[in-house]
């Protein structure tokens, strides 16, 4: 009888404190691993280089349908969230891409989930006008810290400086900046007077005290280039990571500097970055990050591109293909280049003149209209003939996609241009605005005379403004006399300069009138 | 407005130019060819792989290499 009495006390006993223990606490969750995706300098390529394996098999490399279905692959693996950024040149960059101005880009990014962007220099390639549009449609933040308005100081009201975003418990706070020197290389210097650019490193070292107070994690979207990236992380050690852009730099182990991580994912959408982080959740510090193989390549075999974005890509490229063939004006005579004896082309032509002349009539030469164009007689790569001109036709007789430049030029160093193009018997140049002599007779470096500006001749220490193209400018066909140049702006491809010039002046008729005369 | 002359090595041949130029305006046109062809790479002076289009800085160091187009295809696949 005790005993049974003795059983149901112990009993009775047990259940009181099991009643009255405290509940045992879930086992503490493991650390959490947030996986961050991101792109940069995806420059409107919707479309990737064929590859062929040594299997034999081709595959497409690269190309933003792939690539934002590489994502959608990426986060259905990840292991736990994904926040998912970009860093800018998002859609300036091919034919297609141009002609839609970046609306097809944002609205598969909206589908496929980003977080936030911050801009690069080419976004505004288009126009802030076009900028702002596509903030009103993006369904995630534009980040801009250094970008402010002139008049009011403050970031412009389509975009934000910093978000912070809550996930687990831990506290994002993600900051944009964007290249500061933008205005300084853009084709649109006049428009972005209206806001002041300011230095990267500056603008976070005055907004990071702010953002630390709020969040637990930083990360910066920076299109500040691979060398600002690492003297802002000097700099500034709360940084936890910075994604980066405008370098084109494929960073496949990231660049460590004291705490903080640095990634790229190079560019052309070849490639997503893909960096993990193992957060502890009760310190909420970045314990562990992945180390290597941050990139992987978009291959179209192993995208898993949705249904719907998909076709909307392939509707935009279809109408760039269509854009291609499409007739953008005529030409009244054949558009033929001149050569030398053994097949070069040289001197002035048609084709040549029709060139330059549209690189001055695009006065893209900044305040100060250009006095002179000149283009080299190499980088004319194909004749069109009379009649209707496509796209297509003048890709193919400026395939370089060179931009145009404008500089302050002293005479001197126009003589000295003109001297090494008269390499003779080939006068690799073209001009506008201006004419000269040249005298194969006589030697290298003394073979030009009578150059005329506007008609008048030119003075060698005066200092004109001098349209041209990036490939000169830097030297290009041993032409240093460019580096001499002063207060350059950069404008838009040629392509698209003498697109426009044929679209307003057709038919066009460039005649060969007497700018490049051979001495007799 | 005056533009910043910066100076880019390549292949550690100094070369002058301006910022605002782009990989491709250093590297001469049978380089760009063969880069664009995936018979070559160019690298930075911590050897990651830069695109011909990427933003020239103040003292970076390029080196062109040669590839070959169906080794970095297979690579590539592998790194998908």
């Amino acid at each position: 009888m005790y005993r049974h009495l003795l059983a149901l006390a112990v009993l009775i006993l047990s259940l009181l404190v099991a009643c009255v223990a405290p509940t045992p606490t879930i086992a503490p969750a493991g650390p959490l691993k947030v996986t961050l995706l991101h792109t940069n300098d995806m420059h409107g390529y919707l479309e990737g280089q064929m590859l062929t394996g040594s299997d034999g098999k081709s595959f497409e490399f690269g190309g933003l349908p792939h690539a934002l279905g590489t994502i959608a692959r990426l986060k259905r693996e990840a292991a736990g969230p994904v926040l998912l950024f970009d860093t800018g040149d998002l859609w300036v960059g091919t034919l297609a891409s141009n002609r839609d101005q970046g609306k097809t880009i944002i609205a598969a990014m909206n589908a496929i989930g980003y977080d936030a962007m911050t801009l690069g220099n080419h976004d505004f390639d288009q126009g802030v006008a076009v900028v702002q549009a596509r903030a009103s449609e993006a369904r995630f933040p534009i980040l801009i810290a250094n970008i402010v308005e002139a008049s009011s100081g403050k970031v412009p009201g389509w975009a934000k400086a910093y978000i912070v975003k809550e996930i687990a418990g831990i506290r994002f706070g993600i900051i944009g900046v964007a290249y500061a020197r933008t205005p300084g290389i853009s084709s649109k210097v006049k428009e972005l007077q209206a806001f002041k650019f300011i230095d990267e490193l500056e603008t976070l070292r005055q907004i990071l005290p702010e953002v630390k107070r709020q969040a637990d994690v930083i990360i910066v979207l920076s299109h500040a280039g691979f060398d600002a990236d690492q003297r802002i992380a000097e700099a500034l050690p709360d940084i936890n990571v910075i994604v980066g852009g405008h370098t084109h730099t494929e960073l496949r182990t990231p660049k460590v500097i004291g705490n903080t991580i640095i990634v790229q994912a190079g560019a052309r959408a070849q490639h997503i970055g893909r960096l993990e982080l193992t957060i502890d959740r009760a310190s909420k510090r970045i314990v562990d990050y992945t180390r290597n193989n941050l990139l992987v390549a978009v291959v179209s075999n192993k995208a898993e591109t949705p249904q719907d974005i998909a076709a909307m890509f392939d509707k935009l490229i279809a109408e760039g293909r269509t854009a291609t063939r499409r007739v953008i004006g005529e030409t009244a005579i054949d558009l033929l280049r001149a050569y030398t004896p053994d097949g070069r082309t040289s001197g002035e032509h048609p084709a040549g003149n029709l060139v330059v002349d549209a690189m001055l009539w695009a006065n893209q030469a900044g305040d100060t209209p250009a006095d002179v164009a000149i283009h080299n007689n190499a980088g004319i790569r194909a004749d069109i003939p009379r009649g209707p001109i496509t796209y297509g036709q003048l890709y193919e007789m400026l395939p370089f996609d060179n931009v145009l430049v404008a500089m302050d030029l002293k005479g001197e160093h126009i003589k000295a241009v003109l001297e090494v193009a008269a390499s003779c018997p080939r006068v690799n140049t073209l001009v506008a605005g201006m004419s000269f002599t040249y005298n194969c007779a006589l030697p290298a470096g003394n073979r030009i005379s009578n150059i005329l500006i506007r008609g008048k001749p030119m003075e060698l220490q005066k200092v004109y403004r001098v349209q041209t193209i990036d490939y000169l400018a830097n030297g290009g066909d041993g032409q240093v006399a460019f580096k001499e140049g002063t207060n350059l702006i950069y404008g838009d491809p040629v392509v698209d300069v003498v697109a426009a010039y044929i679209m307003q002046n057709s038919p066009v008729r460039p005649r060969v009138e007497g700018r490049i005369v051979e001495a007799r | 407005m005056q533009r910043q002359k910066i100076i880019v090595y390549v292949n550690d041949k100094p070369r002058e130019t301006f910022l605002g130029m782009r990989v491709r305006n250093v590297l001469g046109a049978r380089a760009l060819q063969r880069v664009r062809a995936r018979q070559a790479i160019v690298r930075d002076g911590e050897g990651n792989v830069v695109d011909v289009d990427g933003a020239l800085y103040d003292g970076e160091h390029l080196y062109i290499a040669p590839i070959d187009p169906t080794t970095f295809a297979d690579e590539m696949q592998r790194s998908a």
